[in-house]
């Protein structure tokens, strides 16, 4: 059997190749769009040379084309009392699986480009849940930095009044995401309230004493808990007993120390944009909960747990030097390189299960992939937010609330089926336990399959 | 020029993404591997105390001032609209300042230094 690997450009199929060249043609300007379709379209390649009915239906044509963007002038008044104008956007990409879903991000590096990106990744990463959600994205070019509590309410007013006839709980329902916490969900959410005279899950993420669901803030870690656990399972392994490195320490991060502690690990290093501790007796109990004190303080420092704990701090450094059988890779895009990844080789790592978005560079995939570690990508493994996003909606459309130990039950549920269908699909299409082209073709799969089912879409 | 310096500026933003805002952006151990601009991250912050919560809230020293002192030179007083713009107290009030300005206040007394 060979090594999986990455799919490599120039080994696509001519039909994957004739969409790209279409894509840069259309779209020259949107560079982080055009890179976001070539990366998931050149690894579909085996599926297109198995199932040409694909190309004879057009779905690829139609499937990086979405299927609606509204962009609008968000006027708001300063403290100062001068008016200041942003632009919004939401992109309703794809809804053959159900209502877009995504999240609004506030930042002043939002571009139609990047909405694309993300909007067109989070298509296939939600179709991967299995549950019905389509796929979106949002935001603006407001910057909230330096921003007053009654310039974000403004902004987030005025945001809503732009967006509140494009969404609706059965329509489009937006999430978080970054610049977008509790805070402007909640501001957002009033709004819509006051515009539209009804109260209905319109956004998730919202506080968990009025429609919010529970473990929201655990989800993802505890989702990528489940999924290591399931890729273990396949070589016979547990997750119980295993030395775990995390990366970060907010609430990703929290959720993986504590499941995979309450699973039997022994979790020995958090990290944070200041450096990474190593707690060699391991991450627990009373620690876990410091997580939450270190990332309420707001000194976003992991410092602090080595002062607290007296424990070893190493700044300016990454975790992925450390022995470890299992690395979590929580925090940021980009932050494990190669040399990261052949350290965690060279050290007798089994397992990296990405739980942030894209933490690997593409080098340090490979890496891993030649050398027969168990990786898990991201839109797999991480998957638990959307899909507790998923049951939050759920929740507010029958306004009935489920227990903790329910959506945990449910998720855990997910995660197994995620895990199977991504492994399945890397079987069935020549590439076994590479879950990364399992994890794009069974997402692209279900959409596609479900966009055929509904005609001409 | 202060076009160009507008280009600059939005060319920065979107070359880094988040990091183009993040208080870690300086001393940040994440962003060493970093090639393309980052667009996903865990620990990315962007709070800061208000620009203008010297406006909404002003955190006074409570002293009487000289109008001769350089509380005149800095400018002190251009900062605020309405009353408060040309009122003598402005230096030591603890009310609280809309970004609307205060356009009644019983305590309002006309100085010279606004």
């Amino acid at each position: 059997m060979s090594k999986p690997t990455l799919y490599r450009k120039e080994e696509s199929s001519s039909y994957v190749q004739e969409i790209s060249q279409m894509i840069k043609r259309k779209y020259p300007w949107e560079r982080e769009y055009i890179q976001a379709v070539d990366e998931l379209l050149f690894s579909l390649s085996p599926l297109f040379d198995q199932e040409p009915f694909y190309q004879d239906e057009r779905i690829l044509e139609r499937i990086v084309e979405p299927e609606r963007i509204v962009i609008f002038r968000v006027p708001w008044r300063d403290d100062i009392g001068t008016i200041q104008v942003n632009t919004g956007y939401r992109i309703g990409f794809n809804s053959a699986l159900g209502p877009y879903k995504g999240g609004l991000r506030f930042h002043a590096s939002v571009t139609l480009s990047i909405l694309k990106f993300l909007g067109f990744e989070q298509v296939f990463k939600n179709a991967l849940t299995g549950l019905s959600l389509g796929g979106g994205k949002g935001g603006s070019d407001f910057n909230p930095r330096g921003k007053s509590n009654i310039e974000i309410e403004n902004f987030c007013q005025s945001f809503m009044i732009g967006l509140y006839n494009h969404i609706g709980p059965n329509t489009d329902v937006p999430a978080g995401d970054i610049g977008v916490g509790a805070r402007e969900i909640g501001y957002l959410f009033g709004h819509y309230k006051r515009l539209k005279n009804v109260f209905e899950g319109v956004l998730t993420g919202k506080g968990i004493d009025w429609g919010g669901s529970a473990i929201r803030p655990e989800a993802t870690g505890y989702g990528a808990a489940y999924f290591a656990e399931e890729m273990l399972k396949t070589h016979g392994e547990h997750i119980d007993g295993k030395i775990v490195a995390v990366s970060g320490f907010g609430n990703v991060a929290w959720g993986v120390a504590k499941k995979t502690t309450e699973m039997g690990a022994k979790v020995i290093t958090l990290s944070g944009p200041d450096g990474f501790i190593y707690d060699k007796d391991g991450v627990q109990g009373e620690k876990i909960d410091y997580m939450l004190t270190m990332r309420s303080s707001g000194r976003d420092r992991v410092q602090d747990y080595s002062d607290k704990f007296k424990v070893d701090f190493y700044p300016e450094k990454r975790p992925w030097g450390i022995k470890c059988d299992i690395a979590f890779p929580c925090a940021c895009e980009n932050e494990m390189n190669i040399d990261d990844a052949k350290a965690l080789v060279r050290n007798g790592c089994m397992c990296v299960t990405e739980c942030a978005n894209m933490p690997l560079t593409p080098d340090a995939t490979e890496h891993l992939l030649k050398n027969n570690i168990l990786y898990s990508p991201g839109k797999a493994s991480n998957a638990g937010g959307v899909a507790c996003s998923g049951f939050e909606m759920a929740q507010n459309s029958t306004k009935i609330k489920w227990t903790k130990e329910e959506v945990d039950q449910r998720l855990r549920q997910v995660m197994i089926d995620i895990h199977q269908n991504c492994l399945q699909a890397a079987e069935r299409y020549g590439d076994p336990g590479n879950y990364c082209s399992g994890a794009n073709i069974a997402g692209f799969i279900k959409v596609a399959n479900a966009m055929l089912d509904q005609g001409n879409t | 020029m202060v076009q160009k310096e507008k280009d600059t500026h939005l060319e920065t933003v979107h070359s880094i993404g988040l990091c183009a805002t993040c208080n870690h952006f300086p001393d940040c151990a994440y962003l060493r591997n970093s090639e393309k601009p980052v667009l996903f991250c865990e620990d990315f912050d962007c709070s800061l105390p208000s620009s203008r919560t010297s406006i909404v809230q002003p955190n006074f020293v409570p002293i009487i001032p000289d109008p001769e002192t350089d509380i005149e030179k800095k400018g002190y007083f251009k900062e605020y609209i309405g009353l408060c713009k040309s009122c003598k107290k402005l230096p030591v009030c603890t009310f609280t300042k809309p970004g609307g300005g205060t356009w009644r206040c019983e305590y309002y007394e006309k100085g010279t230094l606004g």
